[in-house]
């Protein structure tokens, strides 16, 4: 028997590639100690599918603008609170949200227009279907009441503020000359306490 | 440790109430020792609280599981800190926590309060008591933290994954000291309407009070976005969800008692206001909490349904009926001292502040309970939704930023054209020309446009009040501009600090109007395969699956989806967002997975990557990609607003000798009118 022999190429060859196995090893541990490596679109299985929420592909509807809008006007039914799109991006447990956006694809395709989908959703639900109540009726109050507070506030305070004014104004013209220097020598004021008023007065007025 | 928890809350019980009868029957008016037995009845309380607050941590702790609260909330795998958390985790136990707060704020009211208010502390001691006897009598009678069960489970259910979040140690608590410590101004109020010392004494003696409470619940609400939107998933950080408004409530009112007690301070008015302002603030405190635990308006935020909703909302009733009428009594000793001379003075602009301020409140408390009010008149159950407070609230907001920058242009009293014109050309023409670049551009949303250029605007009133403040500074003194920077701020910190929390608010405005750009794509990708998302800003994310690995940590099963992330063709990195199955100690789950986002941000955008599950079990990964402009200036900002509120409250400053110079101005008024 003979002993293996190495040429002097063959372990020079086989270090390098050792080397670089090593050094390509370290750079994919650097990047990330979990990440797998890139596949080329195979799916294997996960180890546990049962901690990870089933999902359907994501369709090309899934994406539509008009359909994301809509979404965001229309309450899921779950009980959560929050619009169909934002139940079906975020709470991964509803199964009531990607029904309800599946109904809106299919009515979608049945040629049906937004204000089609939302009046249908309504007959079905009831009116708290829509994220934000239909301004009509009772419904006004709800929408205008803030605004129209708003604007009778700053209609009384406006009046209110320039009656005042008027009633100052009235006021002051029985002192009507008298500016600081006259307030201060009538109250007796040394030309050193006038001059620091002053500069407290300018001080204060910027 | 229950029984001893469960005595100290009877213990409570009677020294509280022993407190609020003798400071409210006034018999220590006649007899000065009665006096400290009020101060001391008030330790006490706080004393008899704390035992009762470390009887529960100690049972959390020790993992006492037989007490219902524990076994609730916590199991033997969960980390040390969220078990501490987990004090206030749940409804029985954040009662005792806001109990035992609000004792200890009580207690330091009593002692640090100046001895020239002390005439004023008995009444203090009586409310605040009441207040604390309240919470109490819900812990022993409705909710009590210490219930026992009938068998002891082998594990607690743990604590719901949403919450075992650095961002949930520490929001609830900071919200919470926010919501209680408003029971001292409240009580000083009421103390100065019993006692008919009706003078600016009260004022001052809160002063700090209202800073600390506008500052926690500042701190809180900034918390609670940061929570939402590093939790939550949705991508987003406010959601006007009922519990979400019931904290911005407060911070409304509290916000236009800051700016309305500066007329007061200096002039004299607005005296029933505030006291209306700090009582309106506290009973919105207390309606958040009805809020929160009633159950009486759908919430993702609420604690379970139960019937502390009834207490709360007599002793918001309550509460309300006997404030207001103490008021309405002392309504003709509340006349103001000075008169509003012009439409064109700081006066009026605050008071267009209050205005809007409180105008905004109104309209979040009337969304909040238009759904009950529609079903009350037409028995129709609606839904009152983010699109319903966008479209009423953005233009009050607009409206408060305009505000938020003219009212420190105009001088007080009386403002002349000269000086309008002096003080607003630089401002205006900052906002016109960011307006005009906007629309340059290519910008074409109306609100995100008005909310820039008004920050800008807003920005431009900051800088020149600055730049005045220094340059004044260096003709007087030459010092410096740094020297003259720091001083004029250290020398009126109220006002200076002021600035620095309007710079806080029209950041975080400007950022709001970065998410009507926001956008959301869904993808499916098998390990290898990429999706293109477009930012708004027109560069190119490429986005590619790496694949998915499962794990075990600490007291979940995490399964890791890993994202390469380009940027126009440059490697910015792997991004990773999780499900998490959490577990109990003997492995078996406890809740549904739950996410855990992927967040990359910079200055001008974050990269939001949710992995929303798998493919029939495969590696096969759906995910929600969002691109949300601006949300890092919203962090930033909070930051701002809180360091602004802390500079404000700092000790020292010049306040009293700011006030002392303002009054100086109006003396010359007062003895040119012919004297006081």
């Amino acid at each position: 028997m003979t002993a293996p022999s190495v040429t002097r190429r063959g372990f020079l060859g086989s270090g390098l590639g050792l080397g670089l196995t090593l050094l390509a090893g370290r750079s994919a541990l650097g990047q990330d100690a979990q990440a797998p490596a890139a596949g080329g679109g195979d799916r294997s299985r996960l180890f546990d599918p049962s901690a990870v929420q089933e999902r359907r592909p994501t369709v090309a509807a899934d994406n539509d603008a008009v359909t994301m809008a809509l979404e965001k006007r229309l309450k899921c039914q779950c009980g959560c609170n929050l619009d169909i799109y934002t139940c079906r991006t975020t709470d991964f447990t509803c199964t009531t949200s990607p029904a309800l956006h599946r109904e809106i694809v299919a009515l979608q395709g049945q040629g049906r227009s937004a204000q089609e989908i939302l009046d249908a959703f309504v007959q079905e639900y009831g009116e708290q279907a829509l994220m934000a109540p239909k301004p009509e009726g009772f419904n006004l109050a709800g929408y205008f009441v803030p605004g129209v507070l708003m604007l009778l506030g700053v209609t009384a305070l406006t009046a209110w503020i320039m009656r005042r004014q008027r009633q100052v104004a009235l006021a002051s013209t029985g002192t009507a000359g008298l500016d600081v220097d006259a307030a201060a020598a009538a109250a007796g004021a040394t030309p050193e306490e006038i001059e620091r008023l002053k500069r407290a007065l300018a001080e204060v007025e910027d | 440790m229950t029984l001893l928890g469960q005595f100290s809350l009877w213990v409570a019980l009677l020294i509280g109430s022993w407190c609020v009868v003798l400071s409210l029957s006034g018999r220590w008016r006649e007899r000065p020792d009665l006096e400290r037995v009020i101060t001391r009845s008030v330790y006490a309380l706080c004393v008899a609280l704390l035992v009762a607050t470390l009887s529960l941590w100690k049972g959390l702790i020790s993992h006492d599981f037989n007490i219902e609260y524990v076994a609730a909330y916590t199991s033997r795998n969960l980390p040390t800190y969220y078990i501490v958390s987990a004090l206030w985790a749940g409804q029985k136990g954040s009662l005792l926590f806001w109990a035992v707060v609000l004792s200890l704020f009580a207690s330091a009211a009593q002692l640090l309060t100046s001895r020239r208010h002390a005439a004023l502390l008995p009444y203090v001691a009586g409310i605040t008591s009441a207040v604390v006897v309240f919470f109490v009598i819900v812990m022993l009678f409705a909710a009590n933290p210490f219930e026992r069960l009938a068998f002891t489970p082998e594990d607690g259910r743990g604590l719901n994954p949403q919450l075992q979040n650095v961002g949930m140690v520490m929001h609830p608590p900071m919200l919470y000291l926010g919501y209680i410590s408003i029971t001292i101004p409240f009580a000083f109020a009421v103390g100065a309407l019993l006692s008919r010392r009706l003078d600016t004494g009260w004022i001052v003696a809160i002063r700090k009070w209202t800073l600390v409470s506008w500052l926690f619940l500042s701190i809180g609400i900034v918390l609670g976005m940061w929570w939402a939107y590093v939790e939550l998933g949705w991508g987003g950080y406010w959601a006007w969800d009922p519990v979400e408004n019931a904290s911005f409530l407060p911070w409304l009112t509290m916000t236009a008692f800051l700016h309305s007690v500066m007329i007061q301070e200096k002039r004299g008015m607005l005296k029933r206001w505030n006291v209306a302002l700090i009582v309106a603030t506290f009973l919105l405190s207390i309606f958040g909490t009805f809020i929160t635990r009633s159950g009486v308006i759908a919430s993702v935020h609420s604690f379970t349904q139960s019937s502390v909703g009834y207490f709360f909302l007599a002793f918001l009733l309550l509460a309300g009926v006997y404030a207001f009428t103490l008021l309405w009594t002392r309504w003709p000793e509340l006349e103001p001292e000075g008169q509003l001379e012009s439409m064109l003075s700081r006066e009026a602009a605050f008071l267009f502040n209050n205005l809007a301020l409180v105008g905004i409140a109104f309209s979040v408390l009337w969304g909040t309970l238009f759904p009950i009010l529609s079903e009350a008149v037409r028995g129709n159950k609606i839904t009152v939704g983010p699109p319903f407070f966008n479209r009423v609230n953005i233009p009050l907001g607009l409206f408060l930023l305009a505000l938020t920058g003219i009212g420190p242009l105009i001088a007080w009293r009386k403002a002349s054209v000269q000086n309008l014109r002096r003080q607003f050309a630089l401002p205006v023409s900052a906002g016109l020309a960011t307006a005009a670049a906007l629309f340059g551009t290519g910008m074409r949303d109306g609100y995100a446009m008005m909310a820039i250029a008004l920050g800008a605007f807003v920005l431009g009133t900051v800088v020149q009040e600055f730049y005045r403040g220094m340059r004044a500074r260096y003709r007087m003194h030459g010092e410096s501009p740094l020297v003259a920077f720091s001083r004029l701020i250290g020398r009126n910190r109220r006002r200076y600090g002021g600035y620095i929390v309007h710079v806080g608010i029209l950041t975080m405005f400007v950022a709001f109007a970065g998410m009507a750009f926001k956008v959301d794509q869904e993808a499916t990708l098998k390990p290898g395969e990429s999706a293109e998302v477009r930012s708004p800003y027109g560069h190119t994310y490429k986005l590619t699956h790496m694949g998915v690995s499962q794990y075990k940590a600490l007291n979940r099963f995490v399964s890791a989806a890993s994202v390469q992330v380009e940027r126009d063709g440059r490697s910015l990195g792997i991004m990773k967002s999780e499900k998490r199955q959490h577990v109990d100690s003997f492995g078996r789950p406890t809740f549904e997975p739950s996410t855990e986002v992927g967040i990359r941000s910079d200055l001008r955008e974050d990269l939001y990557i949710v992995y929303a599950g798998s493919v029939d079990g495969t590696e096969e990964a759906v995910y929600r990609f969002t691109v949300n402009p601006l949300v890092w200036w919203v962090w930033f900002a909070g930051v701002v607003l809180i360091l602004g509120g802390l500079l404000t409250m700092w000790p020292g400053g010049g306040g009293v000798a700011e006030t002392r110079r303002s009054q100086a101005g109006y003396e010359a008024v007062l003895v040119g009118a012919g004297g006081k």
